[in-house]
């Protein structure tokens, strides 16, 4: 009987089918003024908000809309309804954030590169760029409407209704900017 | 001497094709056009490369800890109280099946002395509690609406709830199945008693932290039943432990 045992060992638990530490229960003690537990959210989540304050608003931006985002979240932590994932709720509230204070502080210069709505002729060839920049870098430097749709479209994974209605443009002119984006990125694939 | 070549309308176009969003008949008009526009065809090929590029990009944690600043914040920030909702109607139906379940485990556990739990588990394993117990949630809303009639839950029966969960009986229980672990462990390989007390450390971070996320929502359906089955598998680990502990001895 011991030998047929003896050569068990304990199965590992695995922590992502352990209950421990998940956000439905993070969120409820962080909703409780935990702030510990907020953090364990913070860190479970800020790469993906980061990367996309980043690629939205750019490098300069991106940490103090980290901030925003995850102070506004924290704040409203009460009204999360626990029926949709926590990490998707957070990820839409982040979008209105950036989005949000982007109206509320468009530049002139922004309204000046004609930034929506415009579509440049596009070269039919990419022009090799000159400095060399990563391809996530680089989306950076797009313009900020083809740039935003990029980012929701092809990063993140919206549907052109969806991002159409977030950024109340037509889906027409989502579908014309997220074309404009890829020909421009082009020039910045690793060849 | 640079030629500007024509613009090629269906340059435009091939964004929609790569998303398969071109009407049967543009598509097939395209295809032609492509057999025959070397341009068009490098152009193709460069957007599938931009979109593959796009979906694997991954992310990474800012450079700097942007944390601090958060906490200050949010230590700054005044809180309203989370409202306390009743619990939709599919979780107590869940709950229903695993309360009843962890106070069965719980009684048998506590019926038996830590001496005998070891001679019952090392001959015959006690039955694991039904398959509902371990599976995630399988219950959909729809199906749980159609089974029990909507009754709003009363603090009463909350309170009731989570005293069922947070359990004397059970800790009890399961002190004396740590007890008896304790005592049989010089039996156990010492990789095995690692990788136990590793699960049970994040078992009892699990349980602690679901107790404190109840103590501060009690109302929460959702809460009790994920301490319930989270204390369920400390049982569990227990067991299966005892029984390879006596399997050696
Ligand atoms: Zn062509």
């Amino acid at each position: 009987m011991a030998a047929a045992v003896s050569g068990v060992t304990m199965p590992s638990v695995d922590p992502d089918t352990v209950p421990a530490a998940s956000d439905a229960i993070d969120v409820r003690l962080a909703a409780g003024g935990d702030a510990r537990a907020y953090e364990r959210i913070y860190r479970r989540h800020v790469p993906r908000i980061h990367g996309l304050a980043r690629r939205m608003a750019g490098d300069d931006d991106a940490g103090d809309l980290t901030q925003m985002i995850f102070v506004r979240a924290w704040e409203r932590l009460g009204s999360f309804r626990g029926d949709a994932a926590f990490g998707t709720w957070l990820y839409r509230l982040a979008i209105n954030v950036i989005l949000g204070r982007r109206a509320a502080t468009r530049t002139e210069r922004e309204r000046r590169d004609h930034g929506e709505g415009v579509i440049e002729a596009i070269p039919a060839r990419p022009a090799r760029s000159e400095h060399r920049i990563d391809f996530d870098a680089a989306i950076g430097r797009l313009p900020p409407g083809a740039r935003r749709v990029f980012v929701l479209h092809d990063i993140e994974g919206y549907k052109h209704e969806e991002i159409a209605r977030m950024l109340r443009v037509t889906a027409g002119t989502s579908k014309a900017q997220l074309h404009r984006a890829r020909m421009l990125m082009r020039a910045h694939l690793e060849r | 001497m640079t030629i500007t070549p024509a613009h090629d309308p269906w340059t435009d176009r091939l964004s929609e094709y790569v998303d398969g969003e071109m009407r049967p008949v543009d598509r097939e008009a395209l295809e032609h056009h492509l057999a025959g526009c070397p341009a068009c065809s490098v152009a193709l090929a460069e957007l599938r490369s931009v979109v593959a590029r796009a979906h694997a990009l991954e992310d990474r944690a800012p450079a700097d800890d942007l944390w601090p600043g958060i906490a200050t914040a949010i230590a700054a920030t005044p809180r309203r109280a989370p409202v306390a909702r009743p619990p939709a109607d599919w979780w107590r139906r869940r709950l229903d099946l695993t309360l009843p379940q962890l106070a069965a485990a719980a009684l048998v556990v506590a019926a038996l002395s830590a001496g005998t739990m070891w001679i019952a588990l090392a001959r015959s394993p006690l039955r694991a509690p039904a398959p509902g117990a371990t599976a995630p949630v399988a219950s959909s809303p729809a199906a749980a609406s159609q089974q029990t009639a909507p009754a709003p839950a009363s603090p009463t029966a909350v309170t009731a709830a989570t005293a069922d969960v947070v359990n004397p009986r059970y800790d009890r229980a399961v002190a004396e199945l740590e007890q008896a672990l304790a005592d049989g462990r010089g039996r156990l390989d010492p990789r095995t008693l690692q990788v136990l007390e590793q699960n049970l450390r994040t078992i009892d971070r699990a349980i602690g932290e679901a107790r404190r996320a109840v103590a501060a929502d009690p109302a929460n359906a959702w809460l009790r039943s994920h301490l319930a089955t989270t204390m369920k598998r400390k049982v569990d680990l227990l067991r299966t432990a005892a029984m390879l502990t006596a399997g050696r001895g």
